[in-house]
C-alpha cells in the first residue's frame, strides 16, 4: 500500500514536473519619463495636433514630441494640471486644465476661451454635430462655444459631469459621479433640460462616455463596475454589460475603440485591457499590457492611436508608453534555456515550440494555458537543437547540432534518437523538411534522404556524384512547386531533385544561408555577406537587396514570409521586411526591442498568421492580423525657427529689416515608429543653387541672409515613402531704402524733375537767349532790311549802270554781217556768265588785202572786270589791226601784249593784278583761202576737208606777269571752200554739267563738232547752243562763253 | 543642604509609552501620515450616519482631514482608508448597519484654501477644490478591517500652498445615510498596497473626531499647534460623557485641565499661552474613567478665533514638559 502510494506520488511528480507556470508575452513599449525630457510623470492624456506632433497633458501643463525631444509650448500658459484634450473637426487641439481654464490651439498659436466663470476643473471637451464645442466642468456645468458663449449650469447643479457625448443633434449623453444621463436642448438650444437617467447606471461613477465606431450605440466605462454598451432610443436606454471577469475590482478610467473595433480599456492598478470583441459582443480574445509584460505601469489614464497607427499610452505616474506596433511581442525568460530560441515551431496560436540547448519548451495556451519543458529527463541530449518540425500524425522531430535526428513521440512527450551515423558531419543537423514521403535532411555531409517508417537511408547528394556544389547543406527548402532547394556555397541555388539551377548572374561564389517563397512564387535567398536575392523566375529577373538599398546588414541568417506580402529575414540585431510588391525595405532593430541576434533559420509562419522568430534573447512573435501600422510618409514640420539666435514663430511669415541675419532652421518627419529612419534634403530658394543630398540632418544654417525674399523648402523619405517638395517658411528681408520701389521711384521722379528743372532752366534761358537774339535779330534785320533796301537801291543802280555798260558793251562789239559777209557762213555763240562779259570778239575785213580778221578773246575775269578788260582789249585789237605794219596774227599778238602791259602797267608796278586774256587772232584771206591763225593760250579747231585739226595754242597769254620771252605762233593752213574754223574761250569746255556735273570738256565739243561741222552754220549755232544749255543744266554757268565758228 | 530630586515620571505619562510600544505591533507607521498616528494613541476617528442623534457623540457627521505632500516629491499619493465600511467588529451598531459613508479625496484650487473648507462644520462649500476620488461604503466586508485606496494621485492634483511647503489634499468622511457609526483610519501612503509614509508629509485637521479606547488606562493626545501670535487659547469639546479629564501639558506648562462636556453637549474653557508654548505643540491628554465606546468632537481656537490645527506628527515634536529642581521638597530624613 505504503509502495503504491510512493509510486503514485512519484508518478505525479513525474508528470507534474515539467509542468511550468505559462511565459509571460513581453511587448516591447518605449517608455518616456522625465528622464527622456517629459514635462511630468503623469500623463492625463494624449493628442496629435494638425500638424503630426503627439501632445502630451500632464500634472505640470502641457509637452509637446516630435520623435526626438520633448518641448513645453513657449507661452504663458500655466505649468499645472492639464486634465484633458480633445481635437476638433478643423484640426484644432482644445485642452482643460483642473482650475477651469481651456485653450484653443490651432496649430500655430494659443487661445485663451473665457471661461472665467468657472473655475471648476474641466473634465471633457467635444464637439457637436454643429461645430459646436462643449467644455464639460466638474461642478460649473458645460460652457458651450460657437458663434458666443453660453453656459448651462441649470440642470447640472447636483450632477458633477466627467464624461459626454451627443446622441443626434440635439441630445447629450453625460457621464457623472452618480450614473448616466440624458439630456436635451430646449427653448432653441438655449437651455439643456435633464430628460432621463440610465437606472441600471444610478450610483456608478462614469468616467467614460463614447460613441461606437459604427455609431450604433455608446460605449460606457463605469470607474468600478464594469463596462456597458447602451443605445438611446427616444429617451430609453437599452443597456448591455460586457462580460469581462478581468476589469473586476479594477478602476476603469477610459475607454477606447480603435479601428479594428477592439475596445481598449485603461485602468488603475490593473493596467491597460484590450477587449476583442465580435459582433455580437461577445469577448473573443483579451489582452493585458501591464507592468509585468512591458508596459512599465499599471496605472492607465488613456491611450491614443496617432495617424501612423502606433498606440501611446498615458500612463499616471510613469510617463508615456508608446509601441509602434501591437503586433510584436516577445516570450522572454524562457527558462530553462536561457533566453536563446535556436529553434521554434508552431501550427497556429494555440501552441508553440521553442528549442534551445538541451531543452524544448512546449507553450499551450487553449484550452488552458501551460508550459511544458522536455529535458533531459524526456530524452532530449544536451546539446543545442537545430531545427524543430512535426509530421503530418504531430510527432515532433527535431534536429541536434551534432547528435543527429531525434522524434519525440506526440502523446508519450519522451524524445528517441531517430536516426545517427557514424559520420558525424552526417550528425550536424541543419535543417529537415518532409517531401515525398521522406525526411530531407540539410547536413554537413550534403542531403540525406531518410525514411520515417524504418529510419533507414535511402539516398545521399554530396558533391562527389550527385552534383552538389558543396557539402555544407544549411538550408534545405520545398517551394509550391515541390522543387526542393538548398542553400549552400555555390553561385546558384540548386533544385536538388531536378538537377535545376538559378544561378547569379555573374556566377561568383556566394554563402546562401535561407529560402524563402512569395505569394507569387518567386524563390528568395538570404546569404550570408551578400544579401538577399530574389529571383522572378517569370521575368527573368534577379533582384539583390544589400544594406546599400535598405537591408540591415549583408549576413542573413533566416527568412520566411508572412503571407501579407512581405518577405522577413532575421540579422543579428535585427530584422529585415520587404515588401513583396513595391520591393521597398524596412528594417527593425532596437528601437522596436530588438536586442538579440537571430539565430539561423529560427523563423516560421503559422496558420494563425503569427511568425516566430527565435532570437538569442528570446522569441519574437508577430501577429501578421493584428498589424495595425500603415505606411505613411513622414509629416513635415519645422520644429525650430531661429534667427539671430532668437526663437520665431515657426508658422509665421516673418519680414525682417534690411541687414545681415543669420537664420536657422530646424526640421522634422515626424515618424514615430522609427524617427532615426527618415532622410531629408532641403533648399533656400533664391539663396541655395539646388537641393542638398539627402542626409539625417534636420538642421539647415544660413549664417548670412541678405535682404531678399527667401522660402525654404523640405523634403522627406522614410525606408518606403518620401513627401513632396513642402515649404516650411518663408522670410523676406527687406531691402535697403535705396533699393525699395518708393525710393526708386522718387530717385527717378527726382532725376526727372531735375532733368526737368535743367531742362526749364535752359529753356527759359534759351528763350530768354532767344528774345533777346530775336530782338537783335529785329534790330538787324530792320538794319538789314534797311541796308538790304540801300543794297538793293545801290544794286539797282549797279544793275542799272551794268546794263547800261552791256549796251555799251554790245555796241562795242561789231555785228555779226560783216562775218558772214565775207564767209560762207559763221555764228557766234556769246553767253556772258554776268550782265557784261569778259570774253569778246572783232572782226574786221580789210578789203584791199582781201583779209578777214576775227578774234575771239577771252579776257582775264568776268563781269565788269572783264568787261572793261575786253573793251581795253577791243580798243587796243583795234588799232593794232589797223596799224600798217601789222604783219600778221602773231604780230598782232605781241603787239597786243606789249600794249595790254603798258596800259595796265604791269611792266613797272609788279604789285598790279595779273590781268590780261587768252585770245585767238585769225587772218583769212578771201581771196586764196590762205588763213593765219595765232593763238594765246587758247586752241582751235579746224576742219579741212572734213578732217579735224586741233591746234594747240602758245603757251602765253596777253598780259599778265612776264615770265621770259614770250612767243606767240602762227599756225598757217591752206584752207578750201567749206573748211570750217572754230574758236572758243574756255568757258564753253569748262562749263560743268552732264549726268555727273563734270566739265563738257575739249572732247566732247570734238565730238559735237564732228557731227555738226558739215551743218548750215545757223543749225551749228542751235545747235552748240542747245548743247550748252543741255550739257548746264541747273548749274550755273561758271565763265563768260564765246565761240565762233566761220565757214571758208 | 540641596539634594538633587530624581524625575518623578507621572505613572501617565509611563502609561502612554506601555500604549506606545502596545500599539508599535499594529500597522501603525510611526510617521505622521498615519491618522491618527502613533502619537496620539487614538484608536479610531469617528463620524456617524447623518440620522444618527449627536449624542452618539458626532456633532456634523463629517470629517475633514488635509494632507500635506512635499512640493518635492514627484512621485504617487495614495490616500488609503481603513474599515472604510460599516459594520464588522469596528464599527459602532446603532439598531442595524444601515449606514453609508463617503469618502472624498479633494485637490485642486481652493481645496485647502478656501474659507469653508477650514471650518469645523460641514456648511458653505467645504467641499471646494476638484473632485479627485470619491467612493461610498455600505456594508462591504471585502474591506471590513480592510485597507481601501484611493489614488494614485498626482501630487500636482492637490492645492499647491508654500506656507506649508507643499500640495495639500482634502479628505472628507461624510455619513450620507444611517444611523450607526463608522470607526476608521486614514494613511497616505507612496504605495497602493502598502502604508509606506511620504517623506516630509504630513496631516491635520481642524476639529478632531475619534473614537477613546475602552481602557481607562489608554491616554489619547492630540498636539493642536500653537501659532506664535497666540496669546490665549480656548477649546471646545462636544459629548465628552464627562468621561474624566482633558489635561493640557507644554514643554512649559505641567497641567492645565480643560472643561469637561457632558452628555451630548458642548463645553469648553480658555487659558493663556506661557511664551515658551508659541511656535509649537500642545498636548491635549484625554484621561478617561472608563466610558465604552465613547466618542468625543474637540477644537481649539485662539484669541482672534482662529481654528488651531491638530497635527497628526506634531509640530515640534510630541511636547514633554521640562521638569525643574523643585528646592523646597525635603529629602526623606534616615531612619
Amino acid at each position: 500500500m505504503k509502495k503504491a502510494l510512493a509510486l503514485l506520488i512519484i508518478l505525479v511528480a513525474i508528470v507534474a514536473l515539467p509542468c511550468r507556470k505559462s511565459i509571460a508575452q513581453i511587448y516591447k513599449f518605449q517608455q518616456y519619463t522625465t528622464k527622456e525630457g517629459l514635462c511630468n510623470q503623469f500623463i492625463y492624456s494624449v493628442a496629435q495636433d494638425k500638424h503630426g506632433f503627439i501632445w502630451f497633458t500632464t500634472g505640470l501643463g502641457l509637452c509637446r514630441y516630435d520623435g526626438f525631444q520633448f518641448s513645453s509650448p513657449d507661452s504663458d500658459l500655466p505649468a499645472s494640471n492639464v486634465t484633458t484634450s480633445f481635437r476638433d473637426n478643423n484640426g484644432n487641439l482644445w485642452f482643460g486644465y483642473n482650475d477651469g481654464l481651456t485653450v484653443k490651439y490651432d496649430g500655430t498659436e494659443f487661445f485663451r476661451v473665457d471661461t472665467s466663470t468657472t473655475k471648476t476643473a474641466v473634465t471633457q471637451i467635444i464637439q457637436a454635430p454643429d461645430g459646436e464645442v462643449l467644455i464639460a466642468t466638474q461642478t460649473g456645468g458645460i460652457t458651450r462655444i460657437g458663434k458666443k458663449l453660453d453656459r448651462f449650469t441649470e440642470g447640472f447643479e447636483e450632477i458633477m459631469i466627467n464624461a459626454m457625448c451627443f446622441v443626434g443633434d440635439d441630445r447629450l449623453l453625460a457621464g457623472s459621479q452618480d450614473g448616466l444621463y440624458l439630456y436635451q436642448y430646449k427653448n432653441d438650444r438655449q437651455e439643456m433640460a435633464l430628460i432621463a437617467g440610465n437606472e441600471e447606471l444610478s450610483y456608478m461613477t462614469v468616467t467614460s462616455v463614447i460613441p461606437k465606431n459604427d455609431h450604433s450605440g455608446y460605449w460606457i466605462a463605469t470607474e468600478s463596475d464594469g463596462i456597458f454598451y447602451v443605445t438611446v432610443d427616444g429617451n430609453h436606454f437599452s443597456t448591455l454589460r460586457l462580460d469581462i471577469s478581468e476589469l473586476q475590482d479594477a478602476q476603469v478610467q477610459s475607454v477606447y475603440e480603435d479601428m479594428l473595433g477592439n475596445l481598449w480599456i485603461s485602468t488603475f492598478g490593473k493596467g491597460l485591457y484590450r477587449i476583442h470583441l465580435s459582433e455580437e459582443m461577445h469577448i473573443l480574445k483579451t489582452s493585458v499590457y501591464n507592468s509585468a509584460n512591458g508596459l512599465g505601469s499599471d496605472y492607465v489614464k488613456q491611450v491614443h492611436f496617432d495617424n501612423q497607427q502606433n498606440l501611446w499610452v498615458a500612463t499616471y505616474g510613469h510617463g508615456v508608453a508608446c509601441i509602434t506596433n501591437l503586433a510584436v511581442s516577445f516570450f522572454e525568460t524562457l527558462n530553462p534555456i536561457g533566453n536563446n530560441a535556436t529553434a521554434v515551431l508552431s501550427a497556429d496560436n494555440s501552441e508553440y515550440w521553442i528549442a534551445g540547448t538541451g531543452a524544448i519548451i512546449r507553450m499551450i495556451t487553449k484550452p488552458e494555458p501551460k508550459t511544458v519543458v522536455l529535458e533531459r529527463a524526456n530524452g532530449l541530449p544536451n546539446e543545442k537543437i537545430t531545427v524543430l518540425r512535426t509530421d503530418d500524425l504531430g510527432n515532433l522531430w527535431f534536429g541536434t547540432e551534432k547528435n543527429g535526428l531525434y522524434k519525440v513521440d506526440r502523446d508519450a512527450q519522451n524524445a528517441s534518437l531517430f536516426y545517427r551515423e557514424e559520420n558525424s558531419l552526417s550528425n550536424a543537423i541543419q535543417d529537415f523538411i518532409f517531401a515525398d514521403e521522406k525526411i530531407w535532411m540539410a547536413t554537413r555531409n550534403g542531403v540525406l534522404v531518410i525514411d520515417p517508417q524504418t529510419g533507414k537511408k535511402t539516398k545521399q547528394y554530396t558533391t562527389f556524384d550527385d552534383g552538389l556544389p558543396y557539402n555544407n547543406i544549411r538550408n534545405i527548402f520545398k517551394d509550391s512547386k515541390n522543387r526542393i532547394w538548398v542553400a549552400t556555397n555555390s553561385n546558384s541555388l540548386l533544385d536538388i531533385k531536378s538537377g535545376y539551377r538559378l544561378t547569379l548572374p555573374d556566377e561568383s561564389e556566394t554563402e546562401f544561408s535561407a529560402i524563402a517563397e512569395d505569394n507569387m512564387e518567386r524563390i528568395w535567398a538570404g546569404t550570408t555577406g551578400k544579401g538577399v536575392y530574389l529571383f522572378d523566375e517569370a521575368r527573368d529577373t534577379i533582384y539583390r537587396f544589400t544594406s546599400e538599398n535598405g537591408l540591415k546588414t549583408d549576413y542573413c541568417y533566416a527568412m520566411t514570409f508572412d503571407g501579407n506580402g512581405h518577405i522577413w529575414i532575421g540579422h543579428r540585431l535585427g530584422l529585415t521586411s520587404i515588401n513583396t510588391n513595391r520591393l521597398t525595405v524596412n528594417t527593425f532593430g532596437v528601437d522596436n526591442g530588438i536586442f538579440g541576434d537571430v539565430n539561423p533559420l529560427a523563423m516560421i509562419l503559422n496558420e494563425s498568421g503569427e511568425m516566430l522568430v527565435g532570437m538569442t534573447d528570446g522569441v519574437m512573435m508577430y501577429d501578421v492580423k493584428a498589424d495595425q501600422t500603415q505606411e505613411q510618409v513622414p509629416m513635415l514640420n519645422l520644429s525650430q525657427v531661429l534667427i539671430n539666435d532668437q526663437p520665431y514663430n515657426a508658422y509665421k511669415p516673418v519680414v525682417l529689416p534690411y541687414g545681415k541675419h543669420k537664420v536657422q532652421f530646424d526640421f522634422v518627419g515626424l515618424q514615430y515608429s522609427n524617427p532615426a529612419s527618415v532622410s531629408y534634403q532641403y533648399l533656400l530658394m533664391n539663396y541655395d543653387n539646388g537641393w542638398t543630398k539627402l542626409s539625417k540632418s534636420t538642421t539647415a544654417n544660413y549664417p548670412r541672409l541678405e535682404d531678399g525674399d527667401y522660402s525654404f523648402w523640405v523634403k522627406a523619405c522614410n525606408n518606403d515613402n518620401c513627401t513632396e517638395e513642402t515649404m516650411l517658411f518663408t522670410i523676406k528681408i527687406r531691402n535697403p531704402y535705396w533699393k525699395t520701389w518708393w525710393f526708386v521711384l522718387l530717385a527717378v521722379v527726382a532725376v526727372i524733375g531735375l532733368g526737368y528743372a535743367v531742362i526749364a532752366i535752359r529753356e527759359r534761358n534759351h528763350r530768354i537767349q532767344q528774345e533777346y537774339l530775336e530782338n537783335e535779330l529785329k534790330a538787324r534785320t530792320r538794319e538789314v532790311h534797311k541796308q538790304k533796301e540801300e543794297i538793293e537801291i545801290k544794286n539797282r543802280d549797279i544793275t542799272d549802270s551794268i546794263n547800261y555798260a552791256q549796251r555799251i558793251q554790245f555796241s562795242v562789239l561789231p555785228s555779226t554781217s560783216t562775218l558772214l559777209e565775207h564767209s560762207s557762213g559763221a555764228f557766234i555763240f556769246y553767253r556772258p556768265r554776268d550782265i557784261v562779259s569778259g570774253d569778246f570778239y572783232w572782226f574786221e575785213y580789210f578789203p584791199e588785202t582781201h583779209r578777214l580778221l576775227i578774234v575771239c578773246a577771252d579776257s582775264t575775269g568776268h563781269g565788269v572786270p572783264g568787261a572793261f578788260m575786253s573793251l581795253i582789249g577791243t580798243t587796243l585789237i583795234k588799232d593794232i589791226a589797223l596799224r600798217p605794219d601789222v604783219h600778221g596774227p602773231a604780230d598782232i599778238l605781241y603787239r597786243l601784249d606789249e600794249n595790254i602791259q603798258s596800259t595796265l602797267n604791269q611792266n613797272r608796278d609788279s604789285e598790279q593784278a595779273n590781268d590780261g586774256m587768252d585770245i585767238i587772232v585769225c587772218e583769212i584771206n578771201t581771196e586764196t583761202r590762205f588763213t593765219r591763225i595765232s593763238s594765246a593760250m587758247r586752241p582751235f579747231i579746224v576742219y579741212h576737208k572734213g578732217t579735224p585739226t586741233t591746234y594747240k595754242s602758245s603757251r602765253s597769254s596777253i598780259g599778265g606777269q612776264r615770265l621770259g620771252n614770250k612767243t606767240f605762233a602762227t599756225t598757217e593752213l591752206q584752207l578750201a571752200k567749206g573748211d570750217t574754223i572754230y574758236m572758243f574761250t574756255d568757258g564753253y569746255t569748262d562749263q560743268f554739267g552732264g549726268p555727273s556735273g563734270k566739265k563738257l570738256k575739249m572732247t566732247r565739243l570734238q565730238n559735237i563738232l564732228n557731227d555738226i561741222y558739215d551743218r548750215d552754220m545757223d543749225e551749228q549755232h542751235r545747235v552748240i547752243k542747245e548743247n550748252f544749255d543741255l550739257w548746264k543744266g541747273n548749274d550755273k554757268q561758271i565763265d563768260d562763253v564765246l565761240m565762233i565758228g566761220v565757214k571758208i | 543642604m540641596l539634594v538633587k530630586k530624581e524625575p518623578n515620571f507621572d505613572h501617565l505619562t509611563v502609561k502612554s509609552l506601555v500604549a506606545l510600544a502596545m500599539l508599535m505591533s499594529t500597522a501603525f507607521s510611526v510617521q505622521g501620515q498615519a491618522v491618527p498616528s502613533e502619537e496620539e494613541n487614538i484608536p479610531f476617528l469617528m463620524t456617524f450616519g447623518n440620522k444618527a442623534d449627536t449624542s452618539w457623540g458626532d456633532d456634523d457627521y463629517s470629517q475633514t482631514f488635509f494632507f500635506v505632500v512635499p512640493e518635492t516629491y514627484k512621485g504617487m499619493v495614495f490616500i488609503r482608508v481603513f474599515d472604510p465600511d460599516i459594520g464588522g467588529k469596528n464599527d459602532e451598531l446603532n439598531g442595524t448597519f444601515d449606514t453609508k459613508m463617503q469618502y472624498s479625496v479633494y485637490g485642486g484650487k481652493e481645496a485647502f484654501t478656501h474659507p469653508d473648507a477650514q471650518g469645523t462644520d460641514p456648511t458653505g462649500n467645504y467641499k471646494s477644490g476638484t473632485l479627485l476620488a470619491t467612493r461610498t461604503f455600505g456594508v462591504d466586508p471585502k474591506f471590513d478591517n480592510n485597507w481601501y485606496t484611493f489614488g494614485p494621485f498626482n501630487p500636482t492634483a492637490g492645492e499647491l500652498d508654500l506656507k506649508y511647503g507643499g500640495y495639500m489634499f482634502k479628505v472628507i468622511c461624510d455619513g450620507v445615510t444611517g444611523d450607526d457609526g463608522n470607526m476608521y483610519r486614514y494613511f497616505m501612503s507612496t504605495s497602493a498596497t502598502a502604508n509606506v509614509p511620504i517623506e516630509g508629509g504630513n496631516a491635520f485637521s481642524y476639529e478632531y473626531s475619534f473614537r477613546m479606547h475602552d481602557n481607562a488606562k489608554e491616554v489619547s493626545h492630540i498636539y493642536p499647534y500653537v501659532d506664535p501670535e497666540c496669546t490665549k487659547i480656548r477649546q471646545e469639546n462636544f459629548d465628552w460623557d464627562d468621561d474624566g479629564v482633558i489635561r493640557v501639558t507644554s514643554e512649559v506648562r505641567r497641567e492645565q485641565f480643560c472643561t469637561v462636556s457632558g452628555d451630548n453637549v458642548w463645553a469648553k474653557s480658555e487659558f493663556a499661552i506661557i511664551e515658551g508654548e508659541k511656535g509649537k505643540s500642545l498636548d491635549f491628554q484625554f484621561i478617561k474613567k472608563g466610558i465604552r465606546n465613547n466618542n468625543v468632537v474637540i477644537n481649539v481656537r485662539n484669541q482672534r478665533g482662529d481654528l488651531l490645527k491638530f497635527y497628526s506628527s506634531p509640530i515640534g515634536g510630541v511636547p514633554k514638559y521640562k521638569y525643574t529642581i523643585e528646592a523646597n521638597r525635603k529629602p526623606k530624613s534616615k531612619q
